[in-house]
Protein backbone atom coordinates (compact mmCIF):
# COMPACT_ATOMS: atom_id res chain seq x y z
CA UNK A 1 0.00 0.00 0.00
CA UNK A 2 1.18 3.74 -0.46
CA UNK A 3 1.31 5.79 2.57
CA UNK A 4 -2.17 7.39 1.80
CA UNK A 5 -3.88 4.05 1.52
CA UNK A 6 -2.29 3.43 4.88
CA UNK A 7 -3.61 6.51 6.60
CA UNK A 8 -6.96 5.96 4.77
CA UNK A 9 -7.00 2.52 6.70
CA UNK A 10 -6.01 4.01 9.80
CA UNK A 11 -8.38 6.58 9.52
CA UNK A 12 -11.55 4.07 8.72
CA UNK A 13 -10.45 2.45 11.80
CA UNK A 14 -8.73 4.32 13.72
CA UNK A 15 -7.09 1.91 17.13
CA UNK A 16 -9.19 2.50 20.40
CA UNK A 17 -11.73 4.37 19.09
CA UNK A 18 -15.24 2.30 18.93
CA UNK A 19 -18.52 4.71 17.58
CA UNK A 20 -21.23 4.63 20.53
CA UNK A 21 -24.91 3.97 19.60
CA UNK A 22 -26.41 7.68 19.42
CA UNK A 23 -29.67 8.07 21.02
CA UNK A 24 -31.87 9.04 17.49
CA UNK A 25 -34.79 9.81 19.79
CA UNK A 26 -33.13 12.75 21.61
CA UNK A 27 -31.13 13.54 17.90
CA UNK A 28 -35.02 13.77 16.44
CA UNK A 29 -36.26 15.29 19.25
CA UNK A 30 -34.20 18.12 19.30
CA UNK A 31 -34.21 18.62 15.44
CA UNK A 32 -37.56 18.92 15.51
CA UNK A 33 -37.37 21.92 18.14
CA UNK A 34 -34.35 23.51 16.03
CA UNK A 35 -36.92 22.95 12.69
CA UNK A 36 -39.92 24.44 14.23
CA UNK A 37 -37.57 27.63 15.59
CA UNK A 38 -36.51 28.05 12.49
CA UNK A 39 -40.21 27.99 10.89
CA UNK A 40 -40.97 30.74 13.42
CA UNK A 41 -38.08 32.43 12.40
CA UNK A 42 -38.53 32.86 8.80
CA UNK A 43 -42.38 33.49 9.50
CA UNK A 44 -41.42 36.39 11.40
CA UNK A 45 -38.27 37.53 10.15
CA UNK A 46 -38.83 38.44 5.91
CA UNK A 47 -35.70 40.00 4.04
CA UNK A 48 -37.08 43.61 4.87
CA UNK A 49 -36.50 43.02 8.88
CA UNK A 50 -33.13 41.36 7.94
CA UNK A 51 -32.09 44.41 6.24
CA UNK A 52 -33.68 46.60 9.18
CA UNK A 53 -31.87 44.12 11.52
CA UNK A 54 -28.41 44.83 10.89
CA UNK A 55 -28.87 48.71 10.56
CA UNK A 56 -30.33 48.15 14.36
CA UNK A 57 -27.20 46.14 15.31
CA UNK A 58 -25.10 49.14 14.09
CA UNK A 59 -27.15 51.43 16.31
CA UNK A 60 -26.90 49.57 19.09
CA UNK A 61 -23.02 49.46 18.85
CA UNK A 62 -22.78 53.25 19.57
CA UNK A 63 -21.57 53.99 22.39
CA UNK A 64 -21.27 57.52 22.66
CA UNK A 65 -24.72 58.17 24.65
CA UNK A 66 -25.47 58.23 28.16
CA UNK A 67 -22.77 55.61 29.71
CA UNK A 68 -25.55 54.15 32.16
CA UNK A 69 -26.35 51.63 30.22
CA UNK A 70 -26.47 50.02 26.39
CA UNK A 71 -29.06 51.64 24.69
CA UNK A 72 -31.42 48.99 23.80
CA UNK A 73 -33.65 48.29 20.14
CA UNK A 74 -36.56 46.37 20.14
CA UNK A 75 -36.24 42.83 20.69
CA UNK A 76 -35.31 41.54 16.81
CA UNK A 77 -36.69 38.57 15.51
CA UNK A 78 -34.30 35.95 15.22
CA UNK A 79 -32.83 35.33 12.16
CA UNK A 80 -33.39 32.11 10.33
CA UNK A 81 -30.71 30.39 8.71
CA UNK A 82 -32.36 28.32 6.18
CA UNK A 83 -30.46 29.53 3.56
CA UNK A 84 -26.73 28.54 4.47
CA UNK A 85 -27.37 24.94 4.81
CA UNK A 86 -24.65 24.60 6.57
CA UNK A 87 -25.17 27.12 9.67
CA UNK A 88 -26.18 26.53 12.42
CA UNK A 89 -28.97 28.38 13.98
CA UNK A 90 -28.59 32.12 14.12
CA UNK A 91 -30.06 33.79 17.24
CA UNK A 92 -30.93 37.26 18.20
CA UNK A 93 -29.07 40.44 16.71
CA UNK A 94 -26.20 40.60 14.04
CA UNK A 95 -24.12 42.79 15.69
CA UNK A 96 -22.34 45.38 12.69
CA UNK A 97 -18.62 46.47 13.97
CA UNK A 98 -18.65 49.38 11.25
CA UNK A 99 -15.11 47.73 10.34
CA UNK A 100 -14.98 47.00 7.05
CA UNK A 101 -11.93 44.77 5.04
CA UNK A 102 -12.28 43.60 1.47
CA UNK A 103 -15.37 45.06 1.04
CA UNK A 104 -16.79 43.14 4.06
CA UNK A 105 -18.22 44.30 7.09
CA UNK A 106 -16.94 41.75 10.10
CA UNK A 107 -20.15 41.57 12.00
CA UNK A 108 -20.95 39.60 15.57
CA UNK A 109 -23.70 37.29 15.96
CA UNK A 110 -24.79 34.13 18.20
CA UNK A 111 -25.12 30.25 16.98
CA UNK A 112 -26.79 28.25 18.58
CA UNK A 113 -27.70 24.49 17.54
CA UNK A 114 -30.08 24.12 20.62
CA UNK A 115 -32.23 27.35 21.88
CA UNK A 116 -33.83 26.04 24.67
CA UNK A 117 -30.15 24.68 26.01
CA UNK A 118 -27.69 28.18 25.15
CA UNK A 119 -25.91 27.05 28.75
CA UNK A 120 -24.44 24.25 26.69
CA UNK A 121 -24.63 25.40 22.88
CA UNK A 122 -24.30 29.27 22.20
CA UNK A 123 -20.98 29.66 20.42
CA UNK A 124 -20.15 33.85 19.38
CA UNK A 125 -19.30 34.06 15.66
CA UNK A 126 -16.78 36.36 13.72
CA UNK A 127 -17.99 36.76 10.13
CA UNK A 128 -17.93 39.13 7.41
CA UNK A 129 -20.49 40.07 5.32
CA UNK A 130 -21.12 41.91 1.86
CA UNK A 131 -24.60 42.63 1.65
CA UNK A 132 -26.04 41.76 5.18
CA UNK A 133 -27.97 38.58 4.13
CA UNK A 134 -27.59 35.80 6.34
CA UNK A 135 -26.47 33.12 2.97
CA UNK A 136 -23.53 35.80 2.48
CA UNK A 137 -22.22 35.73 5.96
CA UNK A 138 -18.63 34.06 6.23
CA UNK A 139 -17.58 32.73 9.13
CA UNK A 140 -14.03 33.47 10.38
CA UNK A 141 -13.85 32.60 14.18
CA UNK A 142 -16.51 30.19 15.87
CA UNK A 143 -15.98 30.97 19.83
CA UNK A 144 -17.89 29.42 22.45
CA UNK A 145 -16.30 27.93 25.86
CA UNK A 146 -15.88 24.32 26.57
CA UNK A 147 -18.98 22.40 28.09
CA UNK A 148 -21.65 24.23 29.70
CA UNK A 149 -22.34 27.08 31.52
CA UNK A 150 -22.01 29.75 28.83
CA UNK A 151 -25.03 31.91 30.38
CA UNK A 152 -23.26 32.17 33.83
CA UNK A 153 -22.20 35.43 34.91
CA UNK A 154 -19.13 37.00 33.54
CA UNK A 155 -16.79 36.98 30.27
CA UNK A 156 -17.15 34.15 28.01
CA UNK A 157 -15.72 32.95 24.26
CA UNK A 158 -13.07 35.73 24.56
CA UNK A 159 -10.72 35.87 21.55
CA UNK A 160 -7.55 37.82 21.10
CA UNK A 161 -7.52 39.92 18.15
CA UNK A 162 -5.46 38.24 15.46
CA UNK A 163 -4.32 37.99 11.99
CA UNK A 164 -6.07 35.65 10.41
CA UNK A 165 -5.12 35.34 6.69
CA UNK A 166 -3.80 38.20 6.44
CA UNK A 167 -7.31 40.14 8.42
CA UNK A 168 -7.11 41.88 11.28
CA UNK A 169 -9.91 40.31 13.81
CA UNK A 170 -10.72 42.12 16.30
CA UNK A 171 -10.72 41.33 20.56
CA UNK A 172 -14.76 40.04 20.89
CA UNK A 173 -16.65 38.02 23.64
CA UNK A 174 -19.65 38.88 25.21
CA UNK A 175 -20.39 39.22 28.83
CA UNK A 176 -23.48 38.01 30.51
CA UNK A 177 -24.43 40.71 33.41
CA UNK A 178 -25.37 44.12 33.77
CA UNK A 179 -21.92 45.93 32.49
CA UNK A 180 -22.05 49.31 32.01
CA UNK A 181 -18.27 49.04 30.50
CA UNK A 182 -15.80 46.93 29.48
CA UNK A 183 -12.12 47.82 29.62
CA UNK A 184 -8.99 46.17 29.00
CA UNK A 185 -5.37 47.26 28.98
CA UNK A 186 -3.02 47.74 26.35
CA UNK A 187 -0.36 45.85 27.07
CA UNK A 188 2.18 48.21 25.50
CA UNK A 189 1.01 51.21 25.82
CA UNK A 190 -0.68 50.49 29.46
CA UNK A 191 -3.84 52.60 28.37
CA UNK A 192 -7.14 51.54 29.63
CA UNK A 193 -9.26 51.01 26.45
CA UNK A 194 -13.54 50.24 26.44
CA UNK A 195 -14.84 48.19 24.40
CA UNK A 196 -18.20 48.77 22.49
CA UNK A 197 -20.84 46.64 23.55
CA UNK A 198 -23.99 45.71 22.12
CA UNK A 199 -27.15 44.15 23.68
CA UNK A 200 -28.28 40.43 22.78
CA UNK A 201 -31.32 38.51 23.80
CA UNK A 202 -32.25 34.53 23.23
CA UNK A 203 -35.89 33.59 23.47
CA UNK A 204 -36.06 33.98 26.91
CA UNK A 205 -35.90 36.94 29.20
CA UNK A 206 -33.49 35.70 30.83
CA UNK A 207 -31.47 35.06 28.30
CA UNK A 208 -29.32 38.23 28.11
CA UNK A 209 -25.69 39.01 27.21
CA UNK A 210 -23.56 41.63 25.72
CA UNK A 211 -21.61 41.39 22.76
CA UNK A 212 -18.15 43.18 23.09
CA UNK A 213 -15.30 43.93 20.78
CA UNK A 214 -12.27 46.02 20.75
CA UNK A 215 -11.29 48.90 18.45
CA UNK A 216 -8.86 47.50 15.76
CA UNK A 217 -7.47 48.68 12.72
CA UNK A 218 -7.15 46.77 9.12
CA UNK A 219 -3.78 46.15 8.08
CA UNK A 220 -2.05 46.70 11.46
CA UNK A 221 -1.41 44.22 13.92
CA UNK A 222 -4.24 43.29 16.38
CA UNK A 223 -3.08 45.08 19.73
CA UNK A 224 -1.94 42.70 22.65
CA UNK A 225 -4.94 43.51 25.35
CA UNK A 226 -4.83 42.20 29.23
CA UNK A 227 -6.65 42.75 31.86
CA UNK A 228 -10.17 42.43 30.79
CA UNK A 229 -12.89 44.04 33.58
CA UNK A 230 -16.34 44.43 33.55
CA UNK A 231 -17.76 47.30 35.90
CA UNK A 232 -21.28 48.50 36.38
CA UNK A 233 -22.97 51.53 36.45
CA UNK A 234 -21.70 52.58 39.64
CA UNK A 235 -18.13 51.82 38.40
CA UNK A 236 -18.16 48.44 40.36
CA UNK A 237 -15.82 46.15 39.09
CA UNK A 238 -18.10 43.16 38.32
CA UNK A 239 -17.57 39.05 38.57
CA UNK A 240 -15.30 37.96 35.81
CA UNK A 241 -16.19 34.43 35.87
CA UNK A 242 -14.83 31.44 35.57
CA UNK B 1 -43.31 7.39 12.38
CA UNK B 2 -43.40 9.51 9.23
CA UNK B 3 -41.83 8.19 6.17
CA UNK B 4 -38.92 10.90 6.15
CA UNK B 5 -38.47 10.06 9.71
CA UNK B 6 -38.11 6.62 8.97
CA UNK B 7 -35.69 7.57 6.22
CA UNK B 8 -33.51 10.03 8.31
CA UNK B 9 -33.47 6.88 10.86
CA UNK B 10 -31.70 4.71 8.24
CA UNK B 11 -29.71 7.27 7.49
CA UNK B 12 -28.88 8.34 10.57
CA UNK B 13 -28.15 4.77 11.56
CA UNK B 14 -26.09 4.15 8.82
CA UNK B 15 -23.97 7.03 8.93
CA UNK B 16 -23.23 7.38 12.60
CA UNK B 17 -20.45 5.24 12.83
CA UNK B 18 -18.35 7.63 10.20
CA UNK B 19 -19.87 10.65 11.76
CA UNK B 20 -17.78 9.65 14.40
CA UNK B 21 -14.65 8.41 13.16
CA UNK B 22 -14.31 11.67 11.48
CA UNK B 23 -15.82 13.71 14.36
CA UNK B 24 -12.82 11.31 16.39
CA UNK B 25 -10.07 12.24 13.56
CA UNK B 26 -11.03 15.99 14.14
CA UNK B 27 -11.09 16.09 17.52
CA UNK B 28 -9.03 13.49 18.89
CA UNK B 29 -11.58 13.36 21.86
CA UNK B 30 -14.23 10.16 21.81
CA UNK B 31 -16.60 12.42 24.04
CA UNK B 32 -16.04 14.77 21.85
CA UNK B 33 -16.53 13.13 18.89
CA UNK B 34 -19.82 11.51 19.97
CA UNK B 35 -21.45 14.84 20.62
CA UNK B 36 -20.38 16.76 17.37
CA UNK B 37 -21.55 13.71 15.67
CA UNK B 38 -24.69 14.00 17.43
CA UNK B 39 -25.52 17.22 16.91
CA UNK B 40 -24.62 17.19 13.67
CA UNK B 41 -27.17 14.64 12.76
CA UNK B 42 -29.61 17.16 14.66
CA UNK B 43 -28.89 19.30 12.52
CA UNK B 44 -29.11 17.40 9.54
CA UNK B 45 -32.73 16.22 11.08
CA UNK B 46 -33.75 20.31 11.12
CA UNK B 47 -33.15 20.07 7.41
CA UNK B 48 -34.39 16.90 6.72
CA UNK B 49 -36.68 18.36 4.06
CA UNK B 50 -34.50 20.09 2.04
CA UNK B 51 -31.41 17.76 2.19
CA UNK B 52 -33.12 14.31 2.08
CA UNK B 53 -33.41 13.90 -1.16
CA UNK B 54 -30.04 15.83 -2.07
CA UNK B 55 -27.13 14.69 -0.61
CA UNK B 56 -28.03 14.36 3.08
CA UNK B 57 -24.33 12.31 3.97
CA UNK B 58 -22.64 15.29 2.43
CA UNK B 59 -24.57 18.05 4.43
CA UNK B 60 -23.70 16.18 7.56
CA UNK B 61 -20.16 15.97 6.77
CA UNK B 62 -20.11 19.93 6.42
CA UNK B 63 -21.97 20.60 9.44
CA UNK B 64 -19.74 18.36 11.04
CA UNK B 65 -16.32 20.25 9.75
CA UNK B 66 -18.05 23.37 10.36
CA UNK B 67 -18.45 22.01 14.07
CA UNK B 68 -14.96 21.36 14.89
CA UNK B 69 -13.98 24.50 13.07
CA UNK B 70 -13.41 26.36 16.49
CA UNK B 71 -10.72 23.92 17.17
CA UNK B 72 -8.65 26.13 14.51
CA UNK B 73 -8.64 28.69 17.05
CA UNK B 74 -7.94 26.75 20.10
CA UNK B 75 -4.40 25.27 21.25
CA UNK B 76 -6.15 22.28 22.71
CA UNK B 77 -4.00 19.29 20.75
CA UNK B 78 -2.60 21.00 18.76
CA UNK B 79 0.99 20.28 17.87
CA UNK B 80 1.13 22.09 14.55
CA UNK B 81 4.80 21.66 12.71
CA UNK B 82 6.01 24.09 10.09
CA UNK B 83 9.28 22.56 9.23
CA UNK B 84 9.10 19.33 7.95
CA UNK B 85 11.38 16.75 9.55
CA UNK B 86 14.58 15.44 7.02
CA UNK B 87 12.98 12.22 5.37
CA UNK B 88 13.51 8.85 7.42
CA UNK B 89 15.42 5.92 6.73
CA UNK B 90 12.62 3.32 6.04
CA UNK B 91 11.46 1.42 9.04
CA UNK B 92 9.65 -2.38 8.69
CA UNK B 93 6.54 -1.77 11.03
CA UNK B 94 5.36 -4.39 13.35
CA UNK B 95 2.07 -4.92 13.13
CA UNK B 96 -0.92 -3.18 11.15
CA UNK B 97 -2.97 -2.00 15.07
CA UNK B 98 0.37 -0.46 16.01
CA UNK B 99 0.97 1.20 12.57
CA UNK B 100 -2.79 2.52 12.33
CA UNK B 101 -2.17 3.97 16.16
CA UNK B 102 1.16 5.47 14.91
CA UNK B 103 -0.72 7.45 11.66
CA UNK B 104 -3.40 8.69 13.77
CA UNK B 105 -0.99 9.95 16.44
CA UNK B 106 1.01 11.23 13.44
CA UNK B 107 -2.24 13.26 12.30
CA UNK B 108 -2.60 15.06 15.29
CA UNK B 109 0.66 16.67 14.80
CA UNK B 110 -0.86 18.31 12.17
CA UNK B 111 -2.21 21.98 12.56
CA UNK B 112 -6.34 21.62 13.12
CA UNK B 113 -6.58 23.19 9.93
CA UNK B 114 -4.39 20.64 7.93
CA UNK B 115 -5.93 17.85 9.60
CA UNK B 116 -9.55 18.98 8.79
CA UNK B 117 -8.58 18.93 5.35
CA UNK B 118 -6.74 15.43 5.73
CA UNK B 119 -10.13 14.08 6.97
CA UNK B 120 -11.94 15.94 3.99
CA UNK B 121 -10.55 15.20 1.28
CA UNK B 122 -9.32 11.47 2.25
CA UNK B 123 -11.68 10.59 4.72
CA UNK B 124 -15.05 11.50 3.05
CA UNK B 125 -12.94 11.68 -0.25
CA UNK B 126 -14.61 15.08 -0.60
CA UNK B 127 -13.37 16.76 -3.93
CA UNK B 128 -11.02 20.10 -3.22
CA UNK B 129 -13.60 22.03 -4.20
CA UNK B 130 -16.33 20.83 -2.53
CA UNK B 131 -13.56 21.18 0.76
CA UNK B 132 -12.86 24.79 -0.60
CA UNK B 133 -16.53 25.56 -0.58
CA UNK B 134 -17.37 23.36 2.89
CA UNK B 135 -14.57 25.51 4.75
CA UNK B 136 -14.52 28.86 2.94
CA UNK B 137 -11.18 28.40 2.00
CA UNK B 138 -9.79 29.05 -1.83
CA UNK B 139 -8.94 26.07 -3.84
CA UNK B 140 -5.66 27.21 -3.63
CA UNK B 141 -5.51 27.15 -0.46
CA UNK B 142 -6.92 23.63 0.37
CA UNK B 143 -4.60 22.32 -2.26
CA UNK B 144 -1.52 23.84 -0.30
CA UNK B 145 -3.01 22.61 2.93
CA UNK B 146 -3.63 19.03 1.76
CA UNK B 147 -0.13 19.14 -0.24
CA UNK B 148 1.70 20.37 3.32
CA UNK B 149 0.01 18.12 5.20
CA UNK B 150 0.55 14.60 3.26
CA UNK B 151 4.61 16.21 3.23
CA UNK B 152 4.35 16.21 6.70
CA UNK B 153 2.48 13.02 7.34
CA UNK B 154 4.74 10.56 4.97
CA UNK B 155 7.33 12.27 6.23
CA UNK B 156 6.66 12.04 10.19
CA UNK B 157 5.57 8.22 9.34
CA UNK B 158 8.69 7.36 8.56
CA UNK B 159 10.77 9.24 11.09
CA UNK B 160 9.31 7.34 14.06
CA UNK B 161 7.61 4.03 13.64
CA UNK B 162 6.12 2.74 16.26
CA UNK B 163 8.53 0.84 18.43
CA UNK B 164 7.84 -2.28 19.99
CA UNK B 165 7.92 -1.33 23.97
CA UNK B 166 9.28 -4.57 26.00
CA UNK B 167 5.52 -4.75 27.12
CA UNK B 168 3.86 -4.83 23.49
CA UNK B 169 6.74 -7.60 22.17
CA UNK B 170 6.45 -10.01 24.81
CA UNK B 171 10.39 -9.47 26.13
CA UNK B 172 11.13 -12.60 28.04
CA UNK B 173 8.06 -14.87 26.98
Amino acid sequence: MTGLEELKDAMHSPPGFEPAPLDLEHVMSAGGRMRRRRRFAVGTASALSVAALLIGGGQLTDLDGPADGIPVADRSAPMPSAVNSSAPGVLGVVVETGQFVDGRQWILYVETTDPDDLDGTLSLVLGRTRTGTIDDFKIAIVSHDPGAGRMNPGFHAVEAGRLLDGRTTPTFGYYVGDAARITARDAVTGKTVEAHRAAWKGFAESEKAQIFWFDFTQGRPPVNLTDLTAYDKNGTELPAGR
Amino acid sequence: MARGDEDFVAFATASSARLQRAAYLLTGDPHQAEEAAQTALVRVYAAWGRVRHKDPYAYARTVLANLVTDQWRRPMREYAIETMPEQPAPHDVADAVSKRRWLIDALRTLSPRERTVIVLRHFFDASEADVARELNLSAGTVKSLNSRALAKLRITVGLMPPLRTETEAGVGR
